[in-house]
Order: structure tokens, then sequence, then C-alpha cells
């Protein structure tokens, strides 16, 4: 087995880390405090080729296999401390490019991933609705053929990048009878007639990602933005669903290790009794846990992201990988906090803001106790 | 026009080595000013007035992370002189003068100082060696005359001055310039298919040897902190006996 | 024949004073030293430096040299450092001897240090 990464993969990496902290660790404890989006850092994440990491070459990516890319990820979240972005970015890329690269049509694939790629245009799906979150495919968002439109009702909640997107990747059924099998996946521009882009919604974290609710009012749909097959939006959910849920969780691995760093150094330089607190041994610990829980997060995130990238079926490896790292960096983020004690709490150390931002990780990509559902029920359970 | 951009591989100024320590390898970058003369190379080209921008530096295969960033930024090709020796700048000069002689380029746009020994003195050696004209610390580049000259602005204590000067030159820039794009993994990708030609001074039948040694090197010593005097007297005092300055 | 010869700058008929620290380091040297200076109508400067106590004050005063051009600079810089057999050219870190004197130097075939804090010793050779 080798865990080496080759010359080139180094090279990548190191631009990726170089680029995230030199240009995206600004203003950061402002933005995440109003809730503010950065979207020059996700321009420059556009220009510098974040986004199109995995999208086909010839869709203006750079056809990156899947560990290259979780890597790059992982990179970026040991190098940017702005967690709100990169969950924009992981959104946009798991929610709209994902789908499209796999089930787009050419002309689809034409229209909209070159922007995708460079980050000119912002993407993201509506799927979870009031009454339907862990209940995925109980959708009530409704999609009926006239002529040679869909006009689609409803409303979804939770949708990342709402307010900022240019294409959401909308789930509706086109026959609630059929159950899963009546779910399609639509893909809408903003300001199509009849579609609203309701309030903002405020989080505990990841607050500098926007979310919005979206509301469908006989919302107009041209025919030819219908992605993949009538009734073919469940299966295509589930597919992009477990990339989201191998990858989406990569820089928070990259998160961890810089939190491992920062815990390190604050152990070695803090003071208190005549000697550096990483003395004792109830600070060591918790530090010693940290790396245990960066270690093997990230050996099930390679891995992962290896057997996809040799075209193995990863759904059981993709909800252990989330399940596991989410927990992780959770546990990191108390560990951290606790590290620092009075200073872990204070909002300008930014060790508190990591752990809102990773609670989300418990619930979004399907939650904790869902991907325990799925690796019980895979277990033969 | 063809221009060529000669540029150094040094520590990374944002890494913070401890200077003589046996540490870890310190990373190395494009020296900053380089990166800048780049920046301005793929500019005008951009503008449509140069058609190849050739990069150079001279080092040990180490280096060539270095190149392939240049290559990454968008240069067209890079030449490396394999020599792993110090040379002082006026070795840098005469083996650059060959290259240059080589190569005839329109212009050569090149840091006006490597951030590891702060010379400024490359760019105006050459100059002296080929004859041609120098514009130094520019902060501003227009071609006019079809190409045939240069008006640069200059930074100089006195403020800005601008000089016209004729085409071949040497110009080094200065930090005012420009501000260099990041390397972008799309220019990442590219550099790979882009050549690196390695050629070492006995092909390019050019001998050197430094005529300046660097002999040691120590960080400065730490500023001694002030102290508060209780009367003029004291002041007095101190400035005729500690300071000696009275 | 001078062993230092002290590049002179000047401003509106005033010596700079930086160049002052130069003509200080040139005595420490030891051994004779000479003052250049280039420019046009310099007679009010050239005045101001013969009681600096240097063996020699060179001066290039045309209108060529109005302007601080280095290719012109330095041409006559070598060209008064070969003439007095100066072993050392002294100048100061400004942007004017910078732009200068490396060119001086590789006309000279010489090698040079920039922003120098201490000369800790010298020998002949």
């Amino acid at each position: 087995m080798d865990f080496a990464w080759s010359d080139q993969q180094r090279e990548l990496l190191d631009a990726v880390g170089r680029f995230a902290s030199q240009q995206l660790n600004y203003d950061v404890i402002e933005n995440d405090r109003e809730g503010v989006f950065n979207r020059e850092a996700w321009k420059k994440c556009g220009d510098f080729g974040i986004q199109g990491l995995l999208v086909p070459t010839e869709y203006g990516g750079l056809g990156a296999d899947p560990l290259t890319t979780v890597a790059a990820l992982e990179r970026l979240g040991y190098a940017c401390k702005d967690n709100g972005l990169l969950f924009s970015i992981n959104a946009h890329m798991w929610t709209a490019i994902i789908p499209l690269v796999y089930n787009g049509s050419e002309a689809q694939k034409k229209k909209y991933l070159p922007g995708l790629s460079n980050g000119t245009l912002i993407g993201g799906n509506a799927m979870s609705e009031p009454n339907s979150g862990s209940d995925a495919f109980s959708l009530a968002t409704t999609a009926v053929k006239k002529d040679s439109t869909y006009v689609l009702n409803g409303s979804k909640v939770f949708v990342t990048n709402g307010p900022v997107a240019d294409l959401l990747v909308v789930f509706a059924t086109v026959d609630k009878t059929r159950g899963p099998d009546g779910i399609s996946a639509f893909l809408v521009e903003k300001d199509s007639p009849g579609m609203n882009v309701a309030r903002k919604l405020e989080k505990m974290g990841v607050r500098t990602s926007p979310m919005a609710e979206v509301f469908f009012e006989n919302c107009q749909v041209p025919e030819e933005n219908l992605l993949g097959k009538e009734g073919g939006g469940a299966f295509l959910f589930t597919r992009s669903m477990t990339w989201e849920r191998g990858c989406i969780l990569a820089s928070a691995v990259g998160s961890m290790q810089r939190l491992l760093e920062t815990c390190i150094r604050y152990a070695n330089e803090r003071k208190q009794g005549g000697q550096s607190i990483g003395k004792f041994q109830l600070v060591a610990s918790k530090i010693v846990d940290i790396k245990l829980r960066v270690e093997s997060c990230r050996n099930m995130l390679y891995h992962c992201a290896w057997l996809s990238g040799h075209r193995k079926s990863v759904y059981l490896e993709a909800a252990m990988t989330k399940l596991h790292i989410s927990d992780c960096w959770v546990k990191c983020c108390e560990d951290a906090i606790q590290i620092h004690g009075g200073y872990g709490y204070m909002t300008e150390y930014e060790v508190e803001r990591d752990l809102r931002d990773a609670i989300g990780s418990k619930l979004y990509s399907g939650t904790s106790e869902i991907q325990r559902n799925i690796i019980a029920s895979m277990l033969g359970l | 026009m063809k221009i060529l951009v000669p540029f150094k591989s040094v520590p990374d100024p944002n890494d913070a080595t401890v200077v003589g320590a046996a540490a870890s390898t310190p990373k190395s970058v494009i020296n900053p000013f380089d990166e800048i003369a780049i920046e301005e190379a793929l500019r005008i080209r951009e503008r449509g007035e140069a058609a190849e921008i050739v990069g150079i530096t001279i080092g040990a295969p180490t280096v060539d992370e270095q190149i392939r960033a240049a290559l990454a930024m968008g240069i067209d090709r890079a030449i490396r002189i394999d020599d792993s020796r110090a040379l002082d700048p006026y070795a840098v000069a005469r083996i650059l003068r060959v290259l240059i002689e080589k190569e005839a380029p329109h212009v050569v746009i090149m840091g006006k100082q490597a951030v590891d020994d702060d010379s400024n003195q490359v760019g105006q050696m050459l100059a002296g060696l080929l004859r041609w004209p120098q514009a130094t610390f520019v902060s501003k580049i227009e071609f006019l005359g079809n190409k045939t000259r240069a008006r640069c602005t200059r930074e100089t204590d006195a403020g800005l001055e601008v000089i016209e000067i004729k085409l071949p030159a040497i110009i080094t820039t200065d930090l005012r310039l420009n501000e260099p794009r990041y390397v972008s993994l799309p220019g990442l990708m590219k550099a790979r298919r882009k050549s690196i030609e390695v050629l070492t001074c006995d092909q390019l039948g050019v001998t050197v040897r430094p005529l300046t040694t660097v002999l040691s090197t120590a960080r400065p010593p730490k500023r001694a902190a002030g102290t508060r005097v209780e009367s003029v007297e004291e002041l007095v005092t101190k400035l005729r006996q500690d300071a000696k300055v009275l | 024949m001078a062993e230092s010869l002290v590049l002179i700058e000047h401003h509106r008929q005033q010596v700079k004073r930086p160049s002052l620290h130069a003509i200080t380091l040139a005595r420490q040297l030891g051994g004779e030293y000479a003052l250049l200076v280039l420019g046009h109508r310099l007679d009010g400067i050239v005045a101001s430096l013969v009681s600096y106590g240097a063996c020699a004050v060179v001066v290039a005063d045309d209108p060529a040299l109005a302007k601080p051009l280095a290719d012109r600079y330095a041409t006559v810089i070598a060209e008064a450092a070969r003439k007095h057999d100066a072993k050392i050219i002294l100048g100061t870190s400004s942007t004017f001897s910078k732009d200068v004197l490396p060119r001086a130097a590789a006309l000279l075939d010489a090698p040079m240090v920039t922003d120098v804090v201490a000369i800790e010793e010298m020998d002949g050779s």
C-alpha cells in the first residue's frame, strides 16, 4: 500500500495551502458575526481552480481524481479558517456539480459546468422541506408538466447558497403515488418566474455560508432543464449524497489538524504554576486524543476516496466517514476550547467558532442517526 | 517581442525560520520582486505586446519547484543553469549575460533585488556588461515607438522619476509595479507540458568565480530596552557616559 | 592616486548628509581618499567639498550629466576610478548610488557589497 503522494500531488497540495493561507483568511471574525458571505474569496477560489477540481477538463475543470480532490479540500480546510466559505464550496460541488457531471445532458453540461467550475456561477440544491428532512423522499413539492414546461409548487428549507445561487438543483415529485420513483430533479436558474428566495436563515455556525428558504409558486421551468430522467431524482440524489458524505468533511480533517497545532502551540506557551500547561497530563491527554482522531479521520477519508477513484461503491464507507469525522470534529473542538481555558470561549481566539461550525456536521448530509441506520443496514442488521 | 525574466529561488520570507538554525530545510519560493517581474511580463503579453516569455534561473535541481511555479503563472519556457555554488551578484550577472546574448530578448525584466541578500546589483551589472540602457526600481512600464523604446517610472528617494530608454534594455522591478497573480491549479496543469532546459556554465562557455564570499550570517542584535531617567542631569550624564554622544 | 573614491551626492547645491557618512568611512579606512562629484554647474558644491580633507576633488561637470542617468554616470565613475587607481569606491544606500554603482562595478570588473554597516578589516589586496 503506497501511502505517499506523487510529486505532482504534493505540488498541487502545496499550491492550495499557500493560496488559502495568503488569500482567504481575512475578516473571518466579523463576517461570522454578521453572517456575511465572502463573495470575493469565493471568486478567488474559483479563479484558483477549487470549485472545478472534479469537473472533467472538457468542461473547464481540473479532472482531478477523488483522492487528490479530498486531499486538496483537506489542505484547504487546514489553511483557510473560514469554515462557512468551505461549506458553501462543498455544497456547490456535491449538490450542483456532481449531479450535472453524472446526469446532465451534453447541452446542460456545456451550459452550466464551465461557470460552476470557475465560480462565476454559484450552485446549490433544494431538497429538504419543512416536513421532510431525514425522511428525504417524502416530498410535497410537486412538478406538473404543461406543454414544454414543468410547473413547480412547494417550499424548500435549509437551502445552502440559496441567497446567492445562480442555479439550484430542485427536487420535486411528478407523481406522489409513486413515492421515491416519482421524484425528479430540475435545474432552476435564479429569478425564474414563480421562484422566491425568501428570508436568509441565521445559523449557529458556518454563518458565512448563506442559507435561505425558497418558495416555488407556479414556478416555470423549461423541460430541457429536467436533470436526468423523470422519476430518476431519488437515484440521482442518493448518488450525489454518497459523494457528499464521503467528501464534505475533508476540509474538517484539515481544520482538526490546524486545531491540533494550535493546541500544541498554546499548551507549550501557556504557563501556569511555573510550567507549560502541556506538561499537565490532563491537558496533554486531550491533545493526544485530538491527534488520534485526526489520524483515524484522515485514513477513513482517503480510503473512501481511493475506493471511489477505483469505481467501487462507497455507500457504506461514505456513511462511516461522514459519521466518524463529524463526531471527531465536534470532540476536537470541545477539547480545543477546554485546552485554551477562558480564552477558548472568546471569539477573538477563533476556537469557539470552530465548535459552532462543527456541530452542523452532525446534521447536514444526513444526520449522524441516519448514518448509523445506513451502516447498520449495510451490516445486515 | 521576446521578454526574458531572470528569477531567483529564495527562502520563503513568510516562513519564520531561524537564521542559521539547522532546522528543517526552509521552504523556497520565487523571489517576490522577480514574481512581480514575471507578472509584468504576463500582463505585457496579455496586452498583445509580447509573444514569448522565457524564464531563467541558476541553481540546483531543487529549484525546479520554483521553475514550475513560474511556468504555472504563465511563462512559456524556462532555462535552468545547473550550478549549486554560492554565487555573488557579479558572477550571476556574468552568467546571465552569456545567456542573454544567446537568447537575444527585446527586454529583460527582473526583480530589483533578492530578499535573501538585498544586494540590488545584478540588473545594473548586467546592463553594464552588455552596455545596454537600464531602468531600475521601476513602478510603471510603457512601450513606445513600436516597441523600440520604453518609458519607465522609477521609485527614487527624490520621488517618481520618468525616463525613456532604448530597447533592448534591462528593467528592474519595484514593489509598486503590480500585484502578482497566484498560481492557479489549471496553471499548474498546463505547466507540466512546458519545457525546462537545463544548461551548465561549461555548455554556455562561461567560467565564473565569485569575488565575494559570505563568511557568516547572524540575527541582528536585539534592541535593548529603553531606560527612563529621573532628571535632566541624569540624561546629560547618560548621553555623555553611556551613549557617548556628548 | 587615492585608496578610496567617494561618490558624492548632492541636491540643490547642497551635499547630501549620507555622503558625509561615506567620507567619514573613507577617513576611517586610512589612506588617501578622493571625492567624486558629477552633475552640471557644480561650483558651489565643489567649494564646499574642499574642506573635507580629501587629497583631491574630482569634478565631472557637463550638461550631459545634469540628470543622473546611469549609463553616463557609471562610465564617468569607472573612468575616474581607473584614473585615480582607486581600490574602493564608496557610496551611500540611496537609490542614486544603487542605480549607478553596480553598473560602474561591472565596467570595472569589480565586485560590490550593498548596505554595509561596518567594515571589520581590510588588507592591501
